[in-house]
């Protein structure tokens, strides 16, 4: 990503940080809501650390996946504890690839969980109706209303997995940096603002914890590499690169948003940001900023200043 | 057809074939559109050669709601409501057989009670009866191989022998009691039962499910013995029933056994019981 160094006339602060006049460029993405089940939270939680794991990017991982929110035993169709899960792919191909691939080996293994369709739409990815062939001949299909789902028998009693859920269009790869004046103060900044994300519905911050240190920029000294790091923003080459900061950034830190809407991407940096600046302040950070490609490459731009309007 | 309300003067002396009345006819591709269309429409008498048109039979006023209204004793108008595919049908007394034969939507509340092989070969809408039904309710049209194929069902009532015969898909729920030969020969689909049902349950069914508050005293030799197990669809079934039959949807959510069979058959059906 390249930083869009524009004069600031009018600087922008929160909570005494600067927030650069720059922009975060997003992209069209196709997404799916899963609604995943289990006897306890515990065995839920379980189930979606393994059907989230390795779902950090869209560059290796194939899709980005990650915990919307825990569900109540209210919002859930079968009245057991659950967990809303997001995942994003570039394309509805590879989103139908990995969604039942995931569901085969980190849902239907996991004790009493079952898994439905968390979202409506009239595209439609596999679950049940891929995943029935496991009961060799003793599923059973079940239509109730005009929903149509599968039970396949399993050592625990049955699994029920919704034949199929939807997808829908959405947006990948809103984002903030935290330019940081310590690696304890950044990271300080950075569970404040993926805490305040966390509640939001409609979006997830694929990284661990929210949040990645491997800012990436397209295209790479190696041929085959089609992403390397961003030595712009490296601190520790400072002096050796190029870099559009001084020598008061330590560390950065920057969290990348997936979301439904472009709303609410917006509204989820917003969120971040002020959760992020009054974590720490001046003290701890020298300014947030964006990261963007020009803006030849995405067609959402979610401008900083705009956001935190 | 909507806003129509239809008031019987008196009941015909004759068994009527009453499919033409609310149904697509021989010079009509679809439901009555008017006053007048429905007056004109001609009803076959059953078992001869005649027929009777509407206007004789009925008081035909247009009405403000956007639902169809039938008033009077019906028991002599046997296909009533076949084929009703889309809005508001009221039937406000009892009706013959053959009620909504054939039926593919929208929804139909009769309060009172129908003949035999009411509902059969449903497709789909909601039909509310709350009355009896006679026999064979949901059953296949004679000579298919399948019954209901759609649609919900809810009878306050009971209902009679072979109720969800051949069925295979759509719901059937039965408030009250039913008599012999319960889902006989099931291919798949629900039959939810809140009385008792009688005699053998669910012979050769191959597929679907049955489900019995009460839980008789014993069951086919074809079927396994009970097991308790927990079932996330029978939550889900119970969802999707309406408040009429929330003491279904309330044993439905609590502990279940489930017997598997009919053995002789594939063996894949299911009756759910109450764990005692």
């Amino acid at each position: 990503m390249t930083h869009n160094d524009v004069p600031d006339a009018d600087p922008l602060h929160v909570a005494g940080v600067p927030i650069e006049r720059t922009f975060a460029e997003a992209f069209d993405m196709k997404a799916t809501r899963l609604v995943l089940t289990a006897h306890t939270i515990e065995w839920a939680r379980d189930a979606a650390a393994a059907l989230v794991g390795f779902g950090t990017s869209v560059i290796a991982c194939g899709i980005e996946i990650a915990v919307e929110r825990e569900l109540t035993r209210e919002e859930t169709p079968d009245g057991r504890p659950g967990m809303a899960i997001l995942a994003f792919s570039v394309s509805g191909k590879e989103l139908d690839k990995q969604i039942p691939r995931r569901a085969g080996q980190c849902v239907l293994t996991c004790p009493t969980t079952s898994l439905f369709a968390g979202i409506e739409g009239s595209t439609r990815v596999p679950l049940g109706k891929t995943l029935r062939y496991f009961g060799d001949g003793f599923q059973i299909s079940k239509m109730v209303g005009k929903r149509r789902y599968w039970r396949i028998p399993v050592m625990d009693g049955e699994f029920l997995c919704e034949a199929d859920t939807a997808r829908v269009e959405a947006v990948g790869g809103g984002n903030f940096l935290m330019l940081g004046r310590s690696l304890d103060q950044v990271l300080i900044a950075c569970r404040a603002a993926t805490e305040a994300i966390r509640p939001l519905a409609g979006v997830i911050t694929p990284f661990p914890g929210g949040a990645t240190r491997s800012g990436s920029k397209v295209g790479s000294k190696y041929s085959g590499l089609f992403a390397s790091t961003n030595q712009a923003y490296c601190p520790s080459l400072h002096g050796l690169v190029e870099q559009p900061f001084d020598d008061q950034v330590k560390a950065i830190l920057e969290v990348v948003i997936d979301g439904l809407t472009p709303a609410q991407i917006a509204e989820a940096m917003r969120v971040g940001i002020i959760a992020a600046c009054e974590a720490v302040g001046p003290q701890g950070l020298v300014a947030v900023t964006a990261g963007n490609y020009g803006g030849k490459l995405g067609r959402h731009h979610f401008h900083l200043a705009e956001v935190l309007r | 057809m909507s806003g129509l309300r239809l008031t019987l003067r008196t009941p015909p002396e004759f068994a009527l074939d009453a499919r033409a009345l609310l149904g697509p006819t021989a010079d009509a591709s679809g439901p009555p559109h008017d006053a007048a269309d429905v007056a004109q429409r001609q009803l076959p008498i059953l078992y001869g050669r005649a027929t009777i048109a509407v206007g004789e039979l009925f008081d035909v006023t247009e009405n403000a709601s956007d639902a169809t209204v039938l008033v009077g004793d019906l028991t002599r108008f046997h296909g009533l409501a076949a084929a009703w595919s889309t809005g508001k049908l009221l039937v406000e007394g009892d009706v013959g057989d053959a009620f909504c034969s054939g039926m593919s939507g929208g929804e139909v509340t009769l309060r009172g009670s129908a003949g035999t092989a009411a509902c059969q070969q449903l497709r789909g809408g909601m039909v509310r009866l709350t009355g009896d039904v006679g026999d064979d309710l949901g059953r296949p049209y004679p000579g298919r191989i399948s019954g209901m194929r759609g649609g919900m069902v809810l009878v306050s009532g009971n209902a009679g022998r072979y109720a969800g015969y051949r069925l295979r898909r759509g719901t059937l729920v039965v408030l009250g009691d039913c008599g012999d030969s319960l889902g006989t020969d099931m291919v798949a689909g629900t039959i939810l039962v809140a009385g008792r049902a009688s005699g053998t349950i669910g012979g050769g069914m191959r597929r679907g499910t049955i489900f019995l508050t009460h839980s008789p005293h014993e069951f086919a030799p074809r079927f396994t013995e009970p097991q308790p197990i927990q079932l996330g669809i029978a939550h889900l079934i119970a969802n999707g029933l309406t408040p009429e039959a929330a003491v279904l949807a309330r044993c439905l959510r609590g502990p279940l056994v489930r017997h598997l069979g009919d053995l002789t058959a594939h063996g894949m059906g299911e009756i759910w019981t109450p764990a005692t």
